[in-house]
């Protein structure tokens, strides 16, 4: 018989009483207090009385809910814990305002017992809801700036190129909706869907996942019954989404034994979409612009015209190109320091840096483009600036690089072009080098 | 023209007093929006800037050559390869093809429409596998650099309108060429040398080309292209006249300055200060000019690339080796006017010429700004007015085929600052003669270069008799799939 659970389910019904009572009295007397009337006595010691009782009821109901154990043993320890907690206190609150013991409450006890009641009655209801609803629910529709500045959002901030479609992408799915009840512990249906392995391997009925067949997948018809089906899954709390389903479906589909980065040319329009939808995922190549985060400059200290040219490269103010002018042999460094993380494009002068005086450049941080050409630059001196990790584009026409660069292009994160007419390297050397990789295009001299 | 500035007393009309006491700030000139110094941020960047409204976002191209190829070149002989046509060559062209389409008067009148296929070779060139006729070897090597887009279509089927239309974003005369738009919104980089300079290959003949291609509309009048010409003047009337010496010169023009100023503070036309402001830049332009049009110190290799004709002043390959240095100097907008193309009869002879003039130094154009790494931020822009008809105009063979005026469709390649490398958008019909995908209008062009300039085409406008004007009227959509 399943007369425990058939009591236990009537937890998420009764638990909503005690929450209701609680708030209740306590605002009562919180209200009379404040006035400082006389509140009915028998009144409120009745209602802590069903405070208690109904608290009570809902902890015994809840322990035989969890008794079936299709929950996260941890998530549930400490929600279980806190109901008894909670039913110890209105108990204690109940007796201390009854007459038929001799403990009574001072009105300052009963203030801070009331308070401590509330706290722990919002822990617990919380920690309730998270298990059912999952720990997302409430935060879900946040205003996304809000969201973003708490940092609670479960956008993927890595690159492009560097994401596990397992561990990444589905994982996560998995995490929220079906590894409470299937995990190595617990494991419903012998099913463990905790890792990739064991996913694999699949539960009591066999293989849950069917590259050849992915809709007559064990894994994919479940999720895709009608809600009211028995064996729906997950049978607790929020059905996966239209696009977790279509990730699902992709995922079995290309299913490989061991997790594999996502080929972002691989990928169709279709699944981009899904991707940006639940992870904001961007397939397009972030241009530069949209990448730095940088705030508007507001002002800054008046720079000698005669030493550099600077302008800001468009109406946001965000991001400013600087040419440096013939009329100094060396370059003031000194001057730029109040915009440097602000500086994308910097153009020198010919004839103005060299291997030593080019780690200056380091503290621009957020360089796009440098334009180096007709400087005595060295490999050395290129090997200092290759943790520039925004530059895109680099000019050393008539520089002394050689081949020995060619590794430290490679080096750089962002870089994609550079230029070579008149240097140390030839234009054999970067055709070759072009071949090798599609990352970064070396130009030379025309052919 | 300027039909803004009023004769007497600009500063007290009625509507000036009212704009000016309801709008405080309202009455700073629009054309004070962005001049060179408000593009220099060094100070409180609020308060010494507040008209700094353009670019609206960080530009992807710093500057513009446009090689505009006047007449309009035939698309189906060069770029768009129609096996079908050739097959089909002699036969009538499906009227269902044709629909109720409006012709010229030139065929219009014509008792059939055979279509005529290309009697050049086609061939796939490059990784990127792009079409082209063995008209244009040159080009053919760089197509890996050139995105084609195959479905432009324009509104007009005249020279005059369409050109015109395309300069100006308006088939009537009298609304500013792009170039002025652009000197206009962003101003220039060079205090040297004017914004939108325009070099026009000289003895050429066809259909005419008229200065206001490069006009500046109802823009202030320092806007307007600045047609360079090949010889001794480059600049008509630039050099002080015999017996005038520099020294003099320049203090005549203070003193003019000084009556010119008198002269605004009494009538407060801003068309004198573009007088003024034209008079120093010529003055500047008197040393900035023939430094810029030396082509002595260019290497032999160089005049190689650009072909024999680079070193005969006035040519196509010679402008091109002008523009090159114009971009180098920072001109903003750089525009080639090459007449020739309107080839009605005998197209598979005359477009042989065409193509010779162009070819050679198109791509040494872009090979030379690749290798100097201009290509980054310099946008190349190839095309013409309008298409050409799948069918011939006149007979096929004696003297040759030839193809009437086809607003339809027609293609133009772009290579530079923002623009994907080796890619071809949109696609015509199997007889040339529709768009079949992709279709890309003029104003979709227009916004689509101001974009890739940092400007957003809706937002920037210019008020003129009671209404606010821009480059693309209503209209235009960015070709988002083209940039990079």
């Amino acid at each position: 018989m399943d007369l425990d659970l058939f009591f236990g389910r009537f937890h998420s019904l009764i638990v909503h009483l005690p929450v209701g009572f609680i708030f209740l009295i306590i605002f009562f007397e919180l209200y009379y207090g404040f006035l400082k009337k006389e509140l009915n006595n028998k009144l409120v010691t009745l209602s802590w009385f069903f405070c208690f009782a109904s608290s009570l009821f809902s902890s015994i109901s809840g322990y035989l809910l969890s008794s079936r154990g299709h929950y996260i043993d941890e998530n549930l320890f400490v929600h279980k814990i806190f109901g008894f907690i909670l039913v110890g206190v209105s108990l204690l609150s109940w007796l201390g305002r009854t007459s038929f013991i001799k403990f009574k409450l001072s009105f300052r006890n009963k203030s801070i017992l009331n308070f401590g009641v509330l706290i722990l009655l919002s822990i617990t209801g919380h920690l309730g809801g998270n298990l059912t609803h999952g720990s997302k629910y409430l935060t879900e529709f946040l205003p996304i700036q809000i969201k973003n500045s708490v940092a609670i959002n479960q956008n993927i901030d890595k690159n492009i190129d560097s994401i596990y479609i397992y561990k990444d992408l589905v994982s996560p799915i998995f995490e929220s909706k079906c590894v409470s009840c299937h995990n190595s512990e617990i494991k419903r249906g012998e099913l463990d869907m905790s890792s990739l392995v064991s996913l694999i391997k699949g539960g009591n009925s066999g293989k849950i996942v069917d590259k050849t067949n992915p809709r007559q997948s064990e894994l994919f018809k479940r999720i895709t019954l009608a809600q009211d089906n028995i064996k729906f899954m997950p049978s607790d709390g929020e059905p996966t989404s239209y696009y977790e389903k279509n990730l699902i479906l992709w995922w079995i589909k290309n299913l490989s034994e061991s997790d594999q980065l996502i080929k972002p040319s691989e990928v169709s329009d279709e699944m981009k979409y899904v991707f940006n939808h639940l992870y904001s995922l961007d397939f397009e190549q972030k241009t530069w612009d949209k990448r730095l985060k940088l705030q508007k400059l507001k002002g800054f200290k008046e720079i000698d015209p005669k030493k550099f040219e600077i302008k800001f490269i468009s109406s946001q103010k965000k991001y400013i190109t600087v040419k440096c002018l013939n009329e100094k042999s060396e370059i003031d460094f000194k001057d730029l320091e109040e915009i440097s993380n602000h500086i994308v494009y910097f153009d020198v002068y010919e004839g103005q840096l060299d291997d030593s005086s080019i780690k200056n450049i380091l503290s621009f941080k957020n360089l796009v483009k440098l334009d180096l050409k007709h400087n005595a630059i060295t490999d050395k001196g290129l090997k200092l600036i290759s943790v520039l990790e925004n530059l895109e584009v680099i000019n050393l026409i008539g520089t002394n690089v050689t081949e020995k660069s060619l590794d430290i292009f490679e080096e750089f994160k962002s870089l994609k072009r550079v230029y070579l007419w008149k240097s140390g390297i030839k234009n054999d050397q970067i055709d070759s080098f072009n071949q090798k990789q599609n990352k970064i295009t070396l130009v030379g001299s025309v052919k | 023209m300027n039909c803004n500035s009023h004769e007497h007393n600009k500063k007290y009309t009625r509507r000036d007093f009212l704009t000016k006491t309801s709008l405080g700030m309202g009455a700073v000139t629009l054309g004070s929006l962005l001049n060179t110094n408000s593009m220099l941020g060094n100070y409180n960047t609020d308060s010494l800037n507040p008209n700094l409204r353009l670019p609206h976002f960080a530009p992807k191209a710093k500057r513009v050559i446009y090689l505009f190829q006047s007449g309009a070149p035939s698309q189906l002989d060069i770029f768009d390869y129609k096996p079908t046509l050739v097959n089909l060559t002699g036969k009538e062209l499906p009227s269902s093809v044709r629909g109720d389409q409006r012709l010229t008067g030139m065929t219009a009148g014509q008792a059939t429409f055979p279509m005529v296929g290309s009697v050049f070779n086609f061939k796939q060139h490059g990784q990127s596998g792009a079409w082209m006729s063995d008209l244009m070897p040159y080009t053919s090597k760089i197509v890996d650099d050139l995105c084609f887009i195959k479905s432009m279509h324009t509104s007009e089927i005249n020279h005059d309108p369409a050109v015109t239309f395309l300069q100006s974003g308006s088939n009537l005369p009298g609304r500013p060429s792009i170039g002025s738009w652009v000197s206009y919104g962003l101003g220039t980089d060079n205090k040297n040398l004017p914004e939108f300079v325009v070099l026009v290959t000289k003895n050429k003949s066809g259909q005419p080309l008229y200065a206001r291609s490069w006009g500046n509309g109802f823009l202030p009048s320092k806007h307007q292209g600045v047609q360079f010409r090949s010889g001794k003047d480059a600049v008509l009337y630039l050099e002080n006249p015999p017996g005038v010496n520099h020294e003099s010169r320049k203090e005549q023009l203070e003193y003019l300055k000084k009556l010119e100023d008198i002269n605004y503070r009494d009538i407060g036309d801003p068309e004198i200060l573009s007088k003024i402001s034209q008079y120093e830049m010529a003055f500047r332009m008197q040393t900035s000019v023939p430094e810029v049009m030396d082509i002595s110190s260019e290497p032999e290799y160089i005049f190689d690339l650009y072909g024999e004709d680079s070193k005969n002043p006035g040519t196509f390959a010679a402008n091109c080796l002008l523009a090159r240095k114009l971009a180098e100097k920072d001109v903003k907008f750089i525009q080639l006017y090459h007449q020739g193309w309107d080839q009605h009869g005998s197209l598979n002879k005359d477009i042989k010429v065409q193509c010779k003039e162009t070819d050679q130094a198109t791509a040494a154009l872009i090979q030379d700004l690749k290798q100097r790494g201009l290509l980054e931020d310099t946008l190349v822009i190839w095309g013409g007015e309008f298409g050409r008809t799948a069918y011939t105009q006149g007979r096929i063979s004696d003297p040759g085929y030839g193809r009437d005026h086809h607003p339809k469709c027609f293609t133009i390649f772009m290579a530079g600052a923002g623009i994907k490398k080796g890619i071809t958008i949109g696609a015509t019909d199997e007889f040339g003669y529709n768009i079949a995908e992709r279709p890309v209008h003029i104003h979709d062009f227009q916004a689509t270069l101001l974009h890739l300039l940092g400007v957003d085409h809706e937002k920037m406008t210019y008020k003129h008799q009671g209404r606010r004007y821009r480059l693309t009227d209503v209209h235009g959509n960015v070709v988002n799939e083209i940039l990079s």
